[in-house]
């Protein structure tokens, strides 16, 4: 039952970072392509958390965590862009 | 085990590492610790040598790489003996000249050391006891030459003669280092006594000749045979005291010194004695005929020694014991009157300024001290009584005649042309009387020339050495059984194997060799006084190209075609690498894959069986992997440059689910961290590359790379699906046995990393940081320039 | 999953060449990172395919997926990192020097 349920999800975020991968190559504005690379990211975080139930081991969270601080500073600095249109000052 | 032995070469080669740090010694201090190293180790050898005398070979051994029959073996025998005294004593000899003949502002710690590294690698030479040790240090004196050659390196001619040198005698290093190898190969023994107690078996081998030809080429290009001979007159442009070392007594010797050597083994083979033998005769007629020809004082002696060395040759080649001793003899005698000839020349040309004979002349009123001993040497030379070479001369002729040579293995020659040997002889004679008397008379005779400067007898100190060797010159010819006999008998009993007992003397009665004597010096005078007052021109007219000239036309033709060849492939463009080398890959792999696929075409191994596919991937799986592709397409086609970042990123990312996939937990975890930093530098650099994204490339170039990228894909993909499924025997069993118990640590990865292979991880920071050192330079350099 | 592999890692190679061959510096720094990834991807395969079973001793219950090839990859994507840098920074050079992204020689030059 549980292995249904976590092959179904996988699929379903694998198809999602598939869709977001369209929208960041086509854009068509910066914002788009700012957001997806978010989304993608956060569909990573939790496509690992998922295989890892999938799997019965906890061997990735360490790479889930790692990711979750890399995300986070991302949209931090996705937001400062939007913001004020530049990353680093 | 005399041990003591191993000093003779390491002394001198343990100061030459010192001196060039010690220039703080001066133009007096240097020739002085020289002079001292020289000196004790000059007396150590007469120590320990002290056997030899007597005819006993004095060895030793230290295993250095026994498997290969390389062993640090020493040997001092009665030849070692005579070729020790002559190194070392002319070398400090030689030592005391440059000591007033180099100016205080030279790179003089340089000169003294590579002198003293040249003279440890001549000792070494005639005191190694294995061929592959003797081949070492014979190398080391082809380096160490050209170090000295090259001196003044300021000169174009100094250089291209020290090049000259090295190469000639660095290809017969090579020929001889083959032909050792053959030796050694089929005699199961590289060392020099035990091969010389086998002559007889070595001489039946079915690789003889091959080996005795390799190792004779090795020994002409080293003593200036023909057609080698070219090298020696070009490397007159080194400062005279290195003349007067190298090319009278030492470097030029080593050739001989081998033939000595190898004389018991050989000695009694057809192909030494035809071989040797010609190419001595030869040479020495060559040699001659160029000593006429040139018109500078050095180079008429270079083709002096060249001469000479060539007589020595072919009384060696001739194979019998009276060729032996005459041989040896002459060793010893052309060493003190051509070192007295090179050491008077550098005088000549210090107080006259200029070498050249078209300016000399008339110096005996100048120079009468030094008239009188180039007149002793160079009568030595000609073979005048009652000087030393006048005797060798006489036991030269003897040695040629065909009474002889009957129960030797030139009999046969004797019988059938028993006036060819002979008639060579007086010829080669006629030439040096004729080149002597060239020599003197150019020099000392005659209407004085317009000499650049002002004449004057040289200091006592430069003129001492060569008083020392005239006097020696003198000395052997009245009294030859007090001072050469037994050092001769010793050094020619060494070379044959057995006693001999010579009976050197100045009058031998009335006998052919003496009316040889006479023919020679007269016809040489005839010669001379036909050309008469023509001593600053060049004499007989050229024969044909000299070899010389064939040599510069191979050097320049390689040259040519290399460069022809390189700028052919070497084309600068990327592309063309990246096609060549991939496309080579591709058809390298293709021609495995036929002849894997059909077992009957090639004969190759058959496959292991196939495994079972391990499972039927997923659909997420498959949706990562068609996100991979698409990703990395549109990063490889695409125009702009965000897009093609941006999708690189998305690989990256990707890659780490992949390796998740692949239950590999630690990579993901790098793989991550990684891609972050990697994508934030690409970011950066791309601010500052420029805007304007690709040139248009034509259509059809991009159509043609997209092809062979495919194919290279398809190709990559075939060979990895083949091997994946072929089972794989891992060594990593043992890692995840002994990770636990062995390093206390459950993941396995880790412990591989920081234990069992450690050393690997060291490697990598290495690399680490000389790429972290490498950026540093370039943005700094960078920084300085904007 | 074996073919799956397979054809990933020759995907990434064929961008990877397709990106080699283009005359401006970029792309190439860009090609090299893609044929890392497919070598590193390669270098795991190598250990065969094994799903599910990560080589951490406490935790796994089948045998474990090829612990040296993953340990060689972490190195190699370590060291191809040290490489992108160096290139990234030796385009940039090369660009300030030259004026041009060429990665070719010019033909005067040669």
């Amino acid at each position: 039952m549980l292995a249904t349920v976590t092959s179904i999800v996988m699929f379903g975020l694998a198809l999602s970072m598939a869709l977001c991968a369209y929208r960041l190559f086509r854009g068509p504005a910066v914002v788009d392509r700012l957001l997806a690379v978010d989304t993608i990211s956060t569909n990573l975080l939790a496509f690992l958390i998922v295989l890892s139930i999938d799997q019965r081991t906890d061997v990735y969270l360490d790479s889930v965590i790692v990711l979750a601080l890399l995300a986070f500073v991302a949209t931090v600095a996705i937001a400062k862009a939007l913001v004020w249109g530049r990353i680093i000052d | 085990m005399r041990l003591s032995l191993l000093v003779i070469p390491i002394l001198p080669m343990i100061l030459a590492g010192l001196l060039p740090s010690a220039g703080r010694l001066g133009h007096r201090g240097l020739p002085l610790v020289c002079g001292a190293v020289a000196s004790v180790t000059l007396l150590l050898a007469l120590r320990v040598a002290a056997p030899a005398f007597s005819g006993h070979a004095v060895t030793a051994t230290i295993p250095w790489a026994p498997a290969t029959g390389l062993n640090l073996t020493f040997l001092v025998d009665g030849l070692s003996l005579l070729f020790l005294l002559l190194i070392l004593g002319i070398g400090l000899l030689v030592i005391a000249f440059a000591r007033f003949y180099l100016s205080p502002d030279e790179n003089l710690p340089r000169f003294y050391a590579s002198l003293m590294l040249f003279m440890a690698a001549m000792l070494g030479v005639v005191t190694a006891g294995n061929l592959l040790l003797l081949v070492v240090f014979w190398e080391l004196t082809s380096i160490s030459s050209f170090l000295l050659i090259g001196f003044w390196d300021r000169d174009p001619a100094a250089r291209s003669g020290a090049y000259q040198s090295l190469i000639v005698t660095g290809i017969g290093g090579l020929a001889l280092l083959a032909g050792v190898l053959v030796l050694g190969g089929a005699a199961g023994t590289f060392d020099i006594v035990a091969l010389a107690a086998r002559g007889a078996e070595i001489r039946a081998l079915p690789e003889m000749p091959v080996a005795l030809g390799l190792i004779l080429v090795g020994a002409f290009t080293k003593s200036a045979q023909v057609p080698f001979h070219f090298w020696l007159p070009s490397a007159m442009a080194a400062p005279t005291p290195v003349s007067a070392y190298l090319h009278s007594a030492t470097m030029v010797k080593a050739g001989i010194f081998l033939l000595a050597r190898l004389w018991t083994i050989f000695a009694a083979t057809e192909l030494w004695f035809y071989a040797v033998t010609g190419f001595g005769a030869a040479t020495m007629l060559v040699g001659g005929w160029g000593a006429l020809r040139h018109t500078d004082l050095k180079r008429l002696l270079a083709y002096s020694t060249i001469s000479q060395l060539g007589l020595i040759t072919m009384l060696y080649g001739l194979g019998t014991r009276e060729a032996a001793l005459a041989a040896t003899f002459h060793i010893l005698n052309h060493a003190s009157f051509k070192a007295a000839l090179f050491m008077s020349a550098g005088i000549i040309d210090h107080e006259a300024g200029t070498r050249d004979f078209a300016q000399l002349g008339g110096l005996r009123r100048h120079l009468p001290r030094m008239t009188i001993l180039v007149g002793i040497a160079a009568a030595s030379m000609a073979g005048i009584p009652p000087l030393n070479g006048f005797m060798s001369k006489e036991l030269f002729y003897e040695a040629t005649l065909p009474a002889h040579m009957a129960d030797s293995i030139g009999a046969s020659l004797g019988a059938s042309w028993p006036w060819l040997l002979p008639v060579v002889a007086v010829l080669g004679s006629t030439l040096t009387m004729a080149y002597c008397l060239r020599l003197v008379i150019g020099t000392f005779f005659g209407p004085e020339g317009p000499y650049p400067q002002h004449p004057h007898e040289p200091p006592a100190g430069m003129r001492a050495p060569v008083e020392l060797l005239a006097t020696f010159c003198v000395a052997v010819g009245f009294l030859p059984g007090l001072i050469a006999e037994p050092l001769i008998a010793t050094a020619t009993s060494a070379v044959v194997g057995a006693h001999v007992h010579p009976h050197l003397a100045l009058w031998h009665g009335l006998n052919p060799a003496l009316l040889m004597t006479l023919i020679g010096l007269s016809a040489g005078a005839a010669l001379y006084a036909a050309r008469r007052g023509s001593a600053r021109r060049a004499l007989p007219p050229r024969l044909g190209r000299t070899a010389g000239e064939l040599y510069d036309v191979a050097i320049h033709g390689m040259m040519d075609s290399a460069r022809a060849l390189t700028s052919r492939y070497q084309t600068g463009r990327l592309r063309t690498y990246i096609l060549t080398i991939l496309g080579l890959l591709l058809v390298l792999a293709g021609w495995h894959a036929w002849h894997a696929s059909w077992p009957g075409a090639g004969g190759a191994a058959p496959l292991p069986a196939r495994m079972p596919m391990t499972a039927v991937p997923r659909g997420a799986m498959v949706i990562t992997v068609l996100t991979i592709a698409g990703a990395a397409s549109v990063c490889a086609l695409y125009r702009h440059r965000w897009p093609s970042i941006l999708a690189l990123g998305l690989v990256g990312a990707l890659v780490a689910i992949y390796f998740a996939w692949m239950s590999a937990p630690d990579l993901v975890l790098t793989q991550l961290l990684v891609e972050s930093v990697t994508t934030i530098l690409v970011v950066l650099v791309l601010y500052f590359l420029p805007r304007k994204t690709r040139d248009r490339e034509p259509r059809l170039r991009l159509i043609l790379d997209g092809a062979f990228a495919l194919l290279v894909g398809v190709s990559a993909s075939a060979v990895i699906y083949a091997i994946l499924r072929r089972p794989f025997e891992s060594i990593s069993s043992y890692h995840i046995a002994n990770s636990l118990e062995g390093a206390g640590g459950g993941n396995v990865v880790n412990v591989i990393l920081v234990d069992f292979r450690g050393y690997d991880t060291l490697g990598e920071i290495t690399v680490l940081s000389i790429a972290a050192i490498g950026v540093l330079a370039l943005v700094q350099a960078g920084r300085r320039t904007t | 999953m074996e073919l799956l592999v397979a054809v990933t890692i020759g995907g990434l190679f064929a961008a990877a060449t397709f990106m080699l061959l283009r005359p401006s510096s970029f792309p190439v720094v860009l090609g090299t990172i893609l044929v890392s990834h497919g070598i590193n991807l390669l270098l795991v395969a190598m250990g065969r395919v094994r799903l599910g079973s990560a080589p951490i001793l406490s935790s796994t219950t089948g045998p474990p997926a090829d612990p040296l090839a993953q340990a060689l990859v972490l190195t190699a994507i370590v060291i191809s990192f040290g490489m992108t840098a160096f290139l990234l920074v030796l385009a940039y050079r090369g660009y300030q020097r030259a004026e041009s992204d060429s990665v070719d020689l010019e033909a005067d030059h040669g």
